[in-house]
């Protein structure tokens, strides 16, 4: 029997395809997926933020407005914010919309600043303070290795206090110091990120596994001949438009 | 002795902080949270103490001389082979919302809008901006409207074509932005902002159209994709000083000025605390140390 369930598996089955098919070149199935992808999520914000104005302000205020004047009034100060992102549509009024990104980006930043002292600093710092000497020589060398990779790290992110070197002059030892570390930087970097984009693909390869279990669901039969369907439209398509 | 006001501020608010927590630990009061170590506080004020004062030089027209970044001069290299191609450049700064912890790497990337704006103002390049952060859609406007207009080309501005919300969800924004960047064959590609596994789609959408491509960001499990296929990489930090750079904002550069402090402040703090290990002496219990009454 064809339930929703069949069928949402057929359509995502089918999506697969016509997405990969981008791959080789634009076509409509591409376009269909993906107007359809931006037209869903873009509704299922909308209904998402309108569900939520309803459940946390506006049917609270209408079911019981004393209690809700008097433990959630604070509610009302994000909806006057929203309400002036509309502001932008009016040509006298525009600049009343900056008042609400502004608050945006003054939170955001807010939020970084309160943990960046401690996971960016306190905590690297006190990672990196490792002993450089003992018996054991495999882990004085990774210790040396941590802590040179990472002072040259950060020594490569210094942009305006550096030391400078003086045309005809002799380079002083600090612009030595300074730039060994800024090379330990850049490489210690590249070799981490060459580690964490191996990393990052291992993970992908896992979701391309789990895409490709769709096609041997129950009911798998179909979702394979709908993806087969979809492949030889977009070759078909390929082909006409040559 | 005249002391400056902008000298004075900072020093009052550190004076008020110890005078406040002095009295705190006086009076047995939990002033600080038991769960942070106290150093982190401490490095907080004595940071934003220093960025105020390099802040407060600048206005009174001290220069601050900044590193060059290479990604960032590319920027008007890959509007000006745009140009010569006729092709757009096409610019995005990410998605998701604006009032995340990823704020600061939202406005680095309007900074670079803001300056591939002018670039294209001054140049003459079509600009298309993508974006999935509804809260900025009025910001992204405002911000390609005036890089036109500064550059006395007002009549290059079409909101509908420079101007594109997509939408906030991370894949639909992601297959819309590389159908656009297909599409519209652009001929230069700048990627600035937080992303996610987005970023790799980008840069082979790019990569298809053979597009000049410039890409950052600091969120470090996307920076390997960015260095190992765009032609310029903005890497971690490079982003905020781009954003900078980008404003032609003095105060804004004396911001980056205090984040170096921070950056030394570790080099020494780890420097000093090995040396002090090597004493017998542990400074990592200090930089532990949380304030807890009792």
């Amino acid at each position: 029997m064809i339930t929703w369930e069949v069928f949402g598996a057929w359509l995502s089955a089918a999506m697969v395809v016509w997405i990969y098919s981008f791959a080789y070149r634009d076509n409509a199935l591409y376009k269909l997926a993906e107007h359809m992808f931006v037209g869903t999520a873009a509704g299922y914000s909308i209904a998402l933020a309108l569900d939520s104005l309803n459940r946390v302000v506006v049917a609270p205020a209408v079911r019981s407005p004393e209690t809700f004047w008097a433990a959630s009034w604070h509610y009302v100060i994000p909806v006057v914010l929203g309400v002036l992102m509309f502001a932008k549509y009016s040509r006298k009024y525009y600049w009343l919309a900056r008042y609400a990104v502004a608050v945006n980006i003054a939170v955001g930043s807010g939020l970084a600043l309160r943990t960046a002292p401690i996971a960016n600093i306190v905590r690297q710092v006190t990672a990196t303070i490792l002993p450089l000497w003992g018996s054991d020589p495999v882990k004085v060398l990774n210790n040396w290795i941590l802590v040179l990779v990472t002072l040259g790290g950060l020594t490569y992110f210094l942009f305006t206090i550096f030391p400078r070197r003086v045309e005809g002059a002799r380079p002083s030892p600090a612009y030595w110091v300074y730039r060994s570390l800024y090379y330990i930087g850049i490489y210690g970097m590249m070799v981490g990120f060459g580690a964490l984009f191996a990393n990052t693909i291992m993970t992908r390869v896992g979701f391309l596994i789990s895409i490709y279990l769709i096609y041997i669901q129950p009911e798998a039969w179909a979702s394979i001949v709908a993806a087969v369907l979809a492949a030889v439209a977009i070759i078909l398509g390929i082909l006409r438009k040559r | 002795m005249k002391v400056s006001r902008g000298l004075l501020i900072p020093i009052v608010v550190l004076a008020l902080t110890a005078l406040v927590s002095g009295v705190a630990w006086a009076l047995r009061i939990q002033l600080y949270s038991p769960r942070a170590p106290f150093s982190a506080f401490l490095i907080l004020v004595g940071l934003l103490s220093a960025g105020y004062l390099f802040m407060h030089e600048t206005k009174s027209g001290k220069e601050i001389p900044v590193r060059r970044i290479p990604a960032f001069d590319a920027i008007e290299e890959a509007v000006a082979r745009s140009v010569e191609m006729g092709r757009p450049v096409h610019v995005t700064f990410g998605f998701g919302t604006i009032s995340s912890a990823h704020a600061p790497q939202y406005v680095a990337g309007l900074g670079v809008l803001s300056h591939a704006a002018r670039l294209c103002g001054k140049y003459g390049a079509k600009l298309i901006a993508t974006l999935g952060v509804p809260e900025a859609i009025a910001t992204t406007e405002e911000v390609v409207r005036e890089g036109y207009y500064s550059a006395g080309r007002p009549e290059l501005y079409d909101p509908t074509y420079n101007v594109r919300y997509l939408t906030d969800q991370q894949f639909a924004y992601a297959s819309a932005v590389q159908a656009t960047l297909i599409r519209e064959n652009v001929g230069a590609n700048i990627v600035v902002g937080p992303f996610y596994a987005e970023s790799l789609i980008f840069m082979e959408a790019g990569n298809m159209v053979n597009a000049f491509q410039i890409a950052g960001t600091a969120r470090e499990t996307q920076i390997p994709f960015f260095v190992l296929t765009a032609d310029y990489s903005f890497i971690g930090e490079e982003v905020f000083a781009a954003g900078a750079l980008a404003s032609g904002d003095k105060e804004t550069l004396a911001s980056i000025r205090g984040q170096d402090v921070g950056k030394l402040l570790s080099i020494v703090l780890v420097i000093l605390g090995i040396l002090m290990l090597l004493a017998g002496t542990k400074m990592v219990d200090a930089l532990n140390w949380a304030w807890k009454v009792g």
